[in-house]
């Protein structure tokens, strides 16, 4: 349950999708995408934690000590692999493929 | 040192703005903030990065505030139920704005049930009244007596035009005349005979001028008349090509006038000399007018 829900497609989410078609294999924390896409805070991460809800992303914490990196840990984004196939399908509905 | 409080405020503002968010998620969003603010190089743009990180805490906190389900972390069993729907802040303010509201009512409900009110009248300033000033009679004012002689100014006296006319005298006049009529009382001489001639022109079947208006000046509203002179026989006809005696002005009147003579041959009217036709050269005039 929660794994594939149907997720309100606005033009930031799909910018953020399409910061992680770059490379489907990628992990991203928000400041990745948040340079790749050029969306802002604010409306950044409300989208990662819905997209995450919808199971179109998953999360996990970067593997680190943060004691002896002298900084906090990331929190790194990742394309599920149904997330993938739902990603694939909206923008070839735009007529743009997605190499997967 | 500016990098320094800049970046204490964009911690403490993300800090804030996490504990904002439902309660499962602030630890997670503060530790992701804070990392990620580490990215932004400029202290303007990590200020701009923790106001946006409130209005996330704001939106996140609206919309996961009901139990939802998100993918779980790896290192997670399972889904998580995030948090209820966090309960309207209520504090000090309202407590205090409720409390002066029933004091004002209590204050004026006592002053009412005591008798302040007279007092309060009392005090009011009176009112207002209209005093009308009575306006001050405008006094006379005495004609000043001229300073210095007087001037008197002595009448003007125009004498009467003297004209001259240089005017002949009757007798003058009759004496001119008397020597004038001789001259013309005297004889014709022997063998001239008066004609009686008329001078012809167009007559009946004679083209229109109208026809022969150029168009282009027409449109333009222009208007002349040119003098043609032309040489008719007794029956009406051209004996020579017509001539332009005076022109209009315009190159194109005179050609359209020349043509209309040559094209009313055969319908002149002849001269006549005691009511013979006879050939003759005379001009007659050409006229383009609009309207008529």
């Amino acid at each position: 349950m929660g794994k594939d829900q149907n997720v309100r497609l606005s033009l930031q989410t799909l910018k953020v999708l399409e910061a992680f078609l770059e490379d489907p294999s990628a992990e991203l924390a928000g400041a990745d995408v948040n340079r790749r896409s050029g969306i802002a805070s604010g409306t950044l991460y409300p989208n990662l934690l819905r997209l995450e809800a919808a199971g179109w992303l998953a999360s996990r914490w970067e593997a680190i000590d943060p004691s002896k990196a002298g900084r906090p840990r990331r929190r790194l984004y990742r394309l599920t692999r149904t997330g993938l196939a739902r990603t694939s399908e909206v923008f070839a509905s735009f007529g743009r493929g997605v190499t997967a | 040192m500016k990098r320094q409080w800049t970046d204490d405020i964009a911690r403490g503002s993300i800090r804030r703005a996490a504990h904002r968010a439902p309660p499962q998620l602030a630890a997670r969003l503060e530790e992701e903030w804070l990392a990620d603010l580490q990215t932004r190089r400029s202290p303007f743009a990590r200020l701009v990065f923790a106001a946006g990180c409130r209005w996330a805490a704001r939106t996140i906190a609206l919309e996961f505030g009901t139990p939802v389900r998100i993918a779980a972390p790896a290192a997670a069993a399972g889904p998580a139920t995030l948090c209820e729907r966090p309960r309207a802040p209520s504090g000090p303010p309202r407590f205090i704005f409720f409390l002066a509201i029933a004091g004002l009512h209590a204050l004026v409900i006592h002053a009412l049930a005591s008798g302040m009110t007279p007092e309060v009248i009392e005090k009011l300033p009176p009112p207002l009244r209209a005093i009308f000033i009575e306006q001050p009679q405008p006094q006379p004012v005495a004609t000043p007596t001229p300073i210095g002689p007087v001037l008197t100014v002595p009448p003007l006296v125009v004498p009467p035009p003297v004209i001259h006319i240089n005017q002949p005298t009757d007798e003058d006049h009759l004496l001119r005349v008397a020597a004038a009529v001789p001259q013309l009382s005297q004889p014709a001489p022997a063998g001239a005979r008066t004609v009686r001639r008329v001078i012809g022109g167009p007559g009946a079947g004679f083209p229109n001028t109208e026809d022969f208006y150029p168009e282009n000046l027409r449109r333009l509203g222009a208007q002349g008349a040119a003098t043609v002179g032309v040489c008719v026989d007794a029956a009406g006809r051209l004996t020579a090509s017509p001539t332009l005696r005076q022109s209009s002005g315009t190159a194109q009147f005179d050609a359209s006038a020349l043509r209309l003579a040559r094209a009313g041959s055969g319908h002149y009217r002849a001269t006549t000399e005691d009511g013979r036709a006879v050939s003759s050269c005379y001009p007659f005039r050409v006229r383009f007018q609009i309207g008529r």
